[in-house]
């Protein structure tokens, strides 16, 4: 089954350009990544989740002053 | 049959949602157990440490960091030319910052949702049917 599934894998790669190949290239190092990353625990996610609550700022005052930067950057390139 | 798995993209909104327990933090720390691909690139990642020193000072920073490494997150340190092309794109498209810019252009590299709480950056990208989005709230 494997070695039917490798065989038509082949075939079908044969005639792809060299940007699909690319994109193919990308496409399985991201899967071998993904099989290799075991999924963390329950217990680690949940130690850092809310650890920074006091450290950061809220996702609200951060995107905020995100739309202050975007709106300088819009006037300066109406001025000009 | 095994359901299809999904990739993401987190943009800085999202990210800091999850780290500070905010509404939506919830729902992603249900999603990193999904087994779905996660993709931070480091300028995003950039982006949460300056605000993190600026607020907590570098050692908590530096501590925010090693954290977020350990999430099932993939942190993405290139960047090439078909990167910036698409980043140069997104951003003389919608009014984004360039920071977002490298969100929206790796989530169309990887064929990913971006996942974010800033409806304000987003919605005009969601509308124009650019890319998939997950909110978190």
């Amino acid at each position: 089954m494997e070695l039917r599934a490798k065989e038509k894998l082949l075939n079908m790669i044969r005639d792809l350009d060299p940007v699909q190949l690319e994109k193919l290239i990308k496409f399985t190092v991201d899967l071998k990544k993904q099989a290799a990353r075991p999924i963390p625990s329950k217990t680690l996610i949940d130690s850092i989740h809310g650890k920074y609550e006091a450290r950061l700022s809220s996702s609200d005052e951060f995107a905020q002053r995100k739309a202050d930067e975007i709106q300088l950057e819009e006037e300066k390139w109406r001025r000009n | 049959m095994a359901a299809k798995l999904k990739s993401y993209v987190l943009d800085a909104c999202g990210l800091i949602a999850f780290l500070r327990g905010e509404e939506g933090g919830q729902r992603l720390a249900g999603e990193f157990q999904s087994g779905n691909s996660f993709y931070l690139h480091s300028v995003t990642l950039g982006e949460v440490y300056y605000d993190s020193i600026r607020v907590g000072g570098i050692q908590y920073a530096d501590e925010l960091v090693e954290d977020v490494l350990k999430l099932p997150l993939d942190v993405v340190w290139s960047i090439d030319m078909s990167l910036i092309k698409l980043v140069g794109e997104f951003k003389s498209t919608f009014r984004i910052s360039y920071a977002d810019a490298f969100v929206l252009a790796l989530a169309s590299e990887k064929e990913a949702s971006v996942i974010t709480t800033d409806h304000h950056e987003f919605d005009p990208v969601e509308a124009a049917g650019a890319l998939q989005f997950f909110w978190l709230r």
